[in-house]
């Protein structure tokens, strides 16, 4: 691995470790799984808000929750990358899609 | 976290470089796969006029023949007759008519679902039956060729073809059918490589413009740039409105909050898809169908402009029989739309006013923008070529993955397994599918009319042929492969019109060199884009090998410049 090398932001040449390489993999399954889970959520919590709100019938709520969701999945992996540590990465991918996903349940068992 | 790169801020420094090592490798593993989806996508988008060039005893569309008006009530009823007698009791119908403008005399379609089987006999085959549009009669084998024509290779590019549509079902919820699945990631990565691919540069507008040719890897990289931001809208289009006609399989978890886990299918096509919303129980007392006309006449009368291209009919010859008629919209973006009718009485169902959603219209513009329907000849040639950009920009991705690494390697270095590899099969993928998809048009000319599952054989040439480019490339060198290759792709296309003219009577010299009145153009331009496709990989092949020669040049002055010292 040692003769792998890129070239830095700065031009400045340097070597990828094993570390770095396992960091990208993980933020890109961050980006990937992380992604839909947050999309997941995102659609549930708009189609079930939707629906309790009796702002739109049931198929269209679907609708509008999926149509949505893959904008937070497209700006979800962008964060992956964009976040300062891969803990950051996954934790505010989680977090908001547990957080979405729950209220999604709760709103969504009273329908 | 210790790594040996100096940065400021740690990671967040390399976002870039993160970025680009996703868009790499993620470019790298599922270029196969976009490659064939947007080649297979690209091509069957012309699938209308491929399948009236693969069907040549239909003969020619000249202005003549297009006057022959087409009574749709006429073959609709002809074509219920015909599936009635074919499958009675057939729970569902589909009427596929030919629209007069694009597809003339193509067959009527008639397919039928089998009727559920009784307990413990075996359920029948669906029955599928051509009827001649103007003679009302059933069309034989033996008269027009059986073939797959253009839209198995227009479905290849969701379907896979060879791929089972079964599906996994996960803690109750299904995924989608393994197809959709590998397409559906595929799409989906194309999408985030998309965003992180813009991300990755930093001047986006000049790439638009800059292309430095015969500068090795710089060249490649301009040409990978320049595909991609020239069509840029497109291809986020693409990406985006493929995710969202498949997006209730992609989320399978939201429906279940309307619907419950083990959805009722049809509560779900007609409230998600506005699909056979008027259908009803099957009662099992059989009834006299009306005529079909007065349905089409109130459908023609609601949508004066759109032909109907579609009746449904729901449980013929039972009591409780509807009728859906669909009308195509050519020409109209996102419009949607069709009548329901009682089958036993005529009476129009009325339909729920779910239909007219601004989400639902939203999904039908994306949709419609995906199939490109809606678009006249101008716009359809401009869907074809940024389309192909779409392939090339693929292409010349892979390509540039490998360009990259053989400059890295220093002196004499050897390259890899991997480089090898990835040098290889790029051949066989990229120009490769290109001979396979030939050999589908070659196959539909040269299989015996009246073949057992000529139509299959018709694929399974293509995908033989395909694989055998890789044996291909795996046996020669890269460079070697590429020359090789590009030499048969361009035979194969410039050939076309000459096999066309040596086994049918629709060739150039009655479609294009006759009076204006005998031309049928949708049929020479068949002829003649396969003809330029030929051309265009003939340069390739010349570019090719100019680069090779002038290499092997180059090596040679390098060896006698060493030997001279010793001379």
């Amino acid at each position: 691995m040692s003769e792998a090398v890129i070239s830095s932001r700065r031009g400045r040449r340097a070597t990828v470790t094993p570390a770095y390489r396992l960091e990208v993999a993980s933020r890109s399954l961050a980006a990937v799984i992380g992604g839909f889970a947050l999309a997941s959520a995102s659609a549930w919590m708009i189609a079930a808000g939707l629906l309790q709100s009796g702002l739109q019938p049931r198929g269209v709520a679907i609708g509008s929750g999926t149509l949505v969701s893959w904008i937070f999945w497209t700006c979800g992996a962008m964060w992956a990358f964009y976040a300062p540590t891969q803990l950051r990465a996954w934790s505010w991918l989680l977090i908001p899609a547990a957080v979405l996903g729950g209220i999604g349940v709760i709103l969504g068992l009273e329908v | 976290m210790p790594h040996e790169r100096q940065s400021p801020s740690g990671f967040h420094g390399a976002f870039r470089q993160s970025m680009s090592w996703f868009h790499t490798w993620v470019g790298l593993l599922l270029g196969v796969v976009l490659y064939f989806i947007f080649v297979t996508g690209t091509t069957g988008y012309a699938r209308l006029e491929i399948t009236r060039w693969m069907t040549p005893e239909l003969g020619k569309q000249t202005a003549t023949a297009s006057a022959i008006s087409h009574s749709t009530a006429k073959m609709a009823e002809a074509a219920m007759a015909y599936g009635l007698e074919n499958m009675p009791g057939s729970p569902v119908m589909y009427l596929t008519f030919p629209t007069p403008g694009r597809e003339g005399t193509a067959p009527i379609t008639i397919f039928a679902e089998p009727p559920v089987a009784a307990e413990g006999s075996e359920t029948l085959e669906a029955f599928e039956g051509q009827l001649d549009p103007v003679t009302l009669q059933p069309v034989a084998a033996a008269e027009v060729r059986e073939t797959g024509g253009g839209d198995t290779l227009y479905a290849m590019h969701y379907n896979l073809h060879y791929i089972p549509f079964e599906s996994l079902t996960l803690f109750g919820f299904t995924l989608p059918a393994w197809p959709t699945l590998i397409v559906g990631i595929a799409t989906m990565f194309m999408l985030i490589a998309i965003v992180t691919g813009i991300v990755v540069h930093k001047k986006i507008f000049a790439d638009m413009f800059t292309f430095r040719p015969g500068k090795g890897q710089r060249s490649w990289l301009d040409a990978h740039n320049l595909s991609s931001v020239l069509a840029l809208p497109f291809m986020v289009m693409i990406t985006y409105s493929g995710l969202v006609m498949y997006t209730y399989d992609y989320m399978p978890t939201v429906k279940t909050i309307a619907y419950g886990v083990e959805p009722d299918a049809r509560l779900v096509d007609c409230e998600l898809y506005d699909y056979g919303c008027a259908q009803r129980e099957a009662t099992g007392e059989t009834a006299q169908m009306v005529p079909l006309a007065p349905m089409i006449a109130a459908t023609e009368a609601r949508w004066p402009d759109a032909p109907i291209k579609w009746v449904d009919i729901f449980n013929a010859g039972d009591t409780a029989a509807t009728v859906d008629v669909w009308p195509v919209f050519d020409g109209q973006i996102g419009a949607n739309g069709h009548l329901s009718f009682d089958g036993v009485t005529g009476a129009e169902i009325p339909k729920a006013a779910t239909v007219t959603d601004p989400v639902g219209a939203t999904g039908d513009v994306l949709i419609a923008l995906h199939e490109g329907l809606y678009a006249g000849p101008m716009l359809r040639w401009l869907y074809l070529a940024t389309g192909a950009i779409g392939a090339a920009m693929v292409a010349t991705g892979l390509v540039l993955w490998t360009v990259k690494r053989r400059q890295r390697l220093k002196g004499d270095q050897k390259a890899d397994f991997g480089l090898e590899f990835v040098e290889r099969t790029n051949v066989a993928i990229i120009v490769g599918l290109l001979i396979g998809i030939a050999a589908y048009f070659w196959a539909n000319r040269l299989l015996p009319v009246g073949l057992e599952g000529r139509a299959d054989w018709e694929v399974n040439a293509m995908f033989l042929t395909w694989g055998a480019t890789f044996a291909h490339a795996a046996i020669r060198p890269a460079r070697k492969a590429w020359t090789e290759q590009l030499v048969v792709a361009s035979v194969a296309y410039l050939a076309i019109p000459v096999l066309n003219a040596l086994t049918t009577d629709i060739h150039l010299g009655q479609t294009l060199f006759v009076a204006a009145s005998e031309r049928d153009l949708v049929l020479a331009s068949f002829d003649l884009t396969m003809f330029v496709l030929g051309l265009a990989l003939a340069l390739m092949l010349q570019k090719v090998l100019r680069k090779s020669r002038l290499s092997e040049s180059l090596m040679e002055s390098a060896v006698t410049a060493k030997m001279q010292p010793a001379e």
